[in-house]
């Protein structure tokens, strides 16, 4: 029998991929939101949560990033 | 005259068109006819804002007999590759969408009527329908009176071609040395020109008023305000509450990529607002063949105005002055204008083509990037500033000179804002110091790379609601069959031959099911 399920389709670099993997194993497991695992690019998500897992990708690489501090202003 | 709206000429706008291409095209076909007509300094215009391929399609065809060529025949004229037939087609179809050239099919004006009705945002595609057919229908004919002013203008060394001449009036000597005396220099000309033109930049910002408030600074009949606003560059909350008004507050992202282009495409912008607004009058025509004209004369030389002009010419230039494209002064009431650096690139077209507005960018170099990301800007221009801090960090602002730094974050502010990566590099470029230009690339490789990397940064997860389709049985063509529809619609996003799964754009799944269900029923089971 064929199935249908809506969802999003995250489209990404293999590390990102796997750094989605990784939020939804350590979400409680009211909170996991990986529907299937297609390939090593691709992975297929709840569509309500498809934003907030922008919102994490996005914090996730400010966080991997160096930015030279300005000399006068105290970090 | 009318001038279409702003939806018709987008549909008729080319990426690669510069603004001023992109403002002919978006006349209508008898108001542009009826300008090459009147005006020798429109063909001009457009003739100068053709590439080189175009220049010689059209200066050769000028000087044939009939002007018109067979499509076969020009065809010999390209070289070998599809590098020079693509850059020909590219060439026949802007010289077509501004009306230099028309096609003529056997059987006459035929084409011409049916093109009329279709739509005219079709004006040029044709040629780039050749090109997939692989050769150039039909004659191609240089428009009658297109042709004829290129020939007088030719022959007569582009001198005297207005009935008035241009130019002070000779006769009075001492009339003319006045003139002479009052003409300001090269040097306090630019500079008045760029400091109405930052004035008005910063308007736009939001960071000065001096063109807004009536009254102040400068006062005229153009209300820059709303000039911006009619070419969508600030939303129409921008200029009304003071308070609520933030830096930028209310530039839209078209308004972002105007502050970064050359100054020569802002002149544009706004004169094709300028010119919308006025087609309103009768007097349209006349106010653009002015402008045509107004880009073929000297910077620095004094144009009587006073008994010259029309009215309607005169309100244009008192407008012009209002931008800083004209400085007027009058001696003995009697007023001249003098065109500023500013007008002289107007047609100029092809920034890759054309010298005048490079010269005057590179004047004012003022740049420094260095490999760490460290851009130091000697200036104490404002604009330049504001401009600067649309994508770096702002670190110090001392008396003359602005240091930043181009940081992801602030990169990225920029991009989202509707700014482009290849934008800020270009600007970087145009406004490097000229020291640094002496290095070949003046803006170091890496820098250059690292902002198109952030940029690429930003589209690292793409994301598409989508329909996965899988337990398809095991065997049989079932699942092929279904890719095949899926793909025959355009909605297939991805597929997994061997786990036998496939996603379709979620808005096609509706149209899908019916099919599915009818492929199962004669494929699924068996």
């Amino acid at each position: 029998m064929v199935s249908a399920v809506h969802g999003v389709m995250l489209t990404t670099d293999v590390p990102i991929k796997q750094y989605v993997l990784h939020l939804d194993a350590i979400a409680p497991a009211e909170g996991k939101f990986v529907i299937a695992d297609l390939d090593e690019r691709r992975v297929l998500i709840q569509p309500e949560r498809a934003e907030q897992v922008k919102r994490e990708i996005e914090r996730y690489q400010q966080t991997t990033q160096y930015v030279a501090p300005n000399a006068m202003s105290k970090q | 005259m009318d001038v279409n709206g702003p939806s018709t000429s987008h549909a008729r706008a080319h990426p690669s068109d510069g603004a001023f291409v992109t403002f002919l095209s978006t006349l209508k076909d008898d108001s542009l006819d009826e300008l090459y007509e009147s005006s020798v300094w429109a063909v001009l215009a457009a003739l100068r804002a053709c590439d080189a391929i175009g220049k010689q399609i059209v200066l050769r065809l000028s000087f044939v007999s009939g002007g018109s060529i067979a499509g076969a025949e020009l065809e010999r004229w390209i070289a070998d590759g599809d590098a020079g037939r693509r850059a020909t087609a590219r060439a026949l179809g802007r010289l077509s969408r501004v009306r230099a050239i028309e096609r003529v099919v056997d059987g006459g004006e035929a084409r011409e009527a049916n093109a009329m009705e279709v739509d005219v945002g079709t004006r040029g595609r044709d040629f780039e329908e050749d090109l997939e057919r692989g050769s150039f229908v039909g004659t191609i004919r240089v428009r009658p009176a297109f042709a004829a002013h290129v020939r007088r203008a030719l022959e007569r060394g582009f001198v005297g071609l207005d009935a008035d001449g241009g130019g002070a009036e000779g006769g009075d000597d001492v009339v003319e040395l006045e003139v002479e005396k009052k003409v300001p220099d090269r040097a306090t000309l630019s500079a008045y020109a760029k400091s109405k033109w930052e004035d008005l930049l910063l308007t736009l910002t939001g960071a000065s008023d001096a063109f807004s408030k009536p009254g102040s600074k400068v006062s005229g009949r153009l209300d820059a305000q709303a000039l911006f606003r009619a070419a969508g560059l600030t939303t129409s909350d921008a200029s009304g509450d003071k308070k609520a008004r933030k830096r930028n507050a209310g530039v839209t992202a078209e308004g972002f990529r105007f502050l970064l282009t050359t100054a020569q495409e802002q002149v544009w912008v706004l004169l094709t607002q300028y010119i919308r607004d006025e087609s309103r009058t009768a007097s349209a025509t006349s106010a653009i063949s002015f402008l045509l004209r107004l880009t073929f004369q000297r910077p620095g030389r004094a144009y009587a105005m006073t008994g010259v002009l029309s009215d309607t010419e005169q309100d244009v230039v008192r407008d012009l002055t209002h931008l800083g494209l004209l400085y007027t002064f009058d001696v003995k009431k009697r007023w001249y204008y003098v065109p500023t650096l500013l007008s002289s690139g107007l047609s100029g077209g092809f920034a890759s083509d054309d010298g005048d507005n490079r010269a005057m960018v590179s004047a004012e170099g003022h740049v420094i990037v260095e490999t760490n990301y460290r851009v130091y800007a000697y200036t104490s221009s404002l604009v330049e500033m504001e401009i600067l801090r649309l994508f770096t960090r702002a670190d110090y602002r001392l008396p003359n000179l602005y240091v930043g730094m181009l940081t992801r974050e602030s990169v990225q502010n920029a991009l989202r804002a509707g700014v482009d990566a290849e934008q800020i590099v270009a600007y970087l470029r145009a406004h490097a110091h000229k020291q640094v230009r002496k290095k070949k690339p003046s803006v170091p490789g890496t820098v250059c790379d690292q902002i198109r990397l952030w940029a690429r940064d930003m589209m690292r997860v793409r994301s598409d609601e989508c329909v996965l389709y899988c337990d398809f049985p095991p065997v049989g063509g079932f699942y092929n069959a279904v890719v095949a529809e899926a793909t025959k619609r355009g909605a297939l996003l991805w597929r997994d031959d061997i786990g036998r799964k496939l996603t379709v754009r979620a808005d096609a799944h509706e149209a899908m099911k019916p099919v599915v269900a009818a492929l199962k029923q004669s494929l699924g089971d068996t």
